[in-house]
């Protein structure tokens, strides 16, 4: 459970779930929404595999990350498909309310970012670290993670999201 | 006779020696009573910046800035940031707010050639008065606190006022205050026992800095309480 506040347990009015709602519905909504007019992604390696088949929608993996020299296959992050989609199966899903732990998603990205190197492009790395999942701020799939390009403003109002006491 | 001699000798030091601790003790009722405390007063401005409470989000800062029209490059509140603390992933830092301290005995209002540095007696508020401020930056040199600054855009001195021009007029809270989102500032008057800043005051452990100054800062800040030593 992520510490909000060092007086943490002092105030029983904070409930995590409840503060950490609206933000939740923000990043699912904008996770969903890919610009799939990009053509050319559509020939990346990534973007053949057979998940794809049923995944049209959602699946399409643009930016950094679908670059062919990575060689990053959907599997790399979700892990092995198991028995999906006819029974249950232990992918990995990249969201705040996932069933996947927050541990285990920020865990899949630290496996190549390291860090240090994350909390030198920015400090509060460094105390979420491994205790809410990345993708509370971060889309991988989309051409360009929206994070990177918010003002000083945008951010503190983020932080809010979360941290707000009422 | 050399008893007598070393009862002179004595009674001699023991006379120097209370002289000057009378001297002493003169100056310093002196002191007390140039700075003398309006006891009359019913309202006296304070703020608590609890750093326990703080994330280091900055929402204050940018409040403030739209409020109180505050250019890109200067700032009257700043929160410093120090760490991290601890070994990943348990990490945690330490903010402490930067901002003018409402001092009871301003080493700025002192300086002021102008008189346009003030403190309004019927708030404890220290003020510019940007109609007589002629940017000769004295105060800038002589505030200990560093929390001066020259506005680009009025070219004369600025610094917190505790939002007594926009948001106190209106009868709102300071706009940092309203805009801290795990409520680490607290805003009220010094002189009324139920305020929450009194309350707060009295429930929470505070320091103020540079006290040793003889300044009298109303600016407190809850210490950070990790129970770490750190080296
Ligand atoms: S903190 Fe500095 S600017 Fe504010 S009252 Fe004290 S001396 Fe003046
Ligand atoms: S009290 Fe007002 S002027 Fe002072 S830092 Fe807060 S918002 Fe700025
Ligand atoms: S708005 Fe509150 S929590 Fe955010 S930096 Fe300022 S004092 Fe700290």
């Amino acid at each position: 459970m992520s510490r909000l506040s060092r007086y943490w347990p002092v105030f029983p009015t904070i409930e995590l779930p409840t503060i950490l709602l609206p933000s939740f519905i923000y990043l699912v909504v904008a996770g969903a929404s890919f610009p799939v007019s990009a053509q050319p992604n559509e020939s990346l390696a990534i973007n053949q595999s057979s998940c794809m088949k049923c995944h049209k929608r959602n699946g399409a993996m643009f930016g950094l990350h679908a670059n062919t020299a990575l060689a990053i296959q959907c599997q790399s992050c979700h892990g092995q498909r198991g028995k999906h989609p006819r029974k249950g199966s232990n992918i990995r899903r990249f969201t705040s309310d996932s069933a996947t732990p927050a541990t285990e998603q920020a865990g899949t990205c630290l496996e190549c970012h390291d860090h240090e190197t994350l909390a030198m492009a920015d400090w509060t790395h460094n105390v979420h670290a491994d205790k809410i999942s990345c993708a509370s701020c971060h889309q991988l799939h989309v051409e360009y993670d929206p994070i990177l390009g918010i003002t000083t403003k945008e951010r503190s109002q983020l932080c809010r999201g979360c941290h707000l006491v009422k | 006779m050399d008893i007598s001699k070393r009862h002179f000798l004595t009674g001699c030091g023991t006379l120097i020696a209370g002289i000057s601790i009378y001297s002493v003790a003169k100056e310093l009722a002196g002191s007390e009573a140039g700075a003398s405390v309006d006891q009359t007063q019913t309202i006296k401005y304070a703020m608590v910046h609890d750093e326990n409470l703080c994330i280091g989000c900055n929402a204050c800062e940018q409040a403030c800035r739209d409020v109180n029209n505050v250019p890109d490059g200067v700032s009257r509140v700043v929160i410093n940031r120090t760490g991290p603390f601890g070994e990943y992933p348990d990490q945690s830092y330490r903010f402490s707010r930067k901002s003018c301290q409402h001092c009871e005995d301003a080493p700025c209002v002192k300086v002021c050639p102008t008189g346009a540095a003030y403190i309004d007696p019927d708030t404890g508020i220290v003020g510019v008065n940007q109609d007589k401020c002629v940017g000769c930056q004295y105060c800038i040199a002589a505030c200990p606190y560093q929390v001066r600054f020259i506005n680009p855009v009025t070219q004369t001195a600025d610094k917190c006022d505790f939002c007594r021009e926009t948001q106190l007029k209106q009868g709102k809270q300071p706009a940092c205050v309203e805009a801290c989102p795990t409520h680490a500032l607290v805003f009220g008057n010094i002189r009324d026992p139920e305020s929450e800043l009194v309350k707060t005051l009295k429930s929470k452990p505070t320091y103020r800095a540079k006290t040793d100054l003889g300044t009298r800062p109303k600016l407190f800040h809850v210490p950070t309480i990790d129970g770490e030593i750190v080296l």
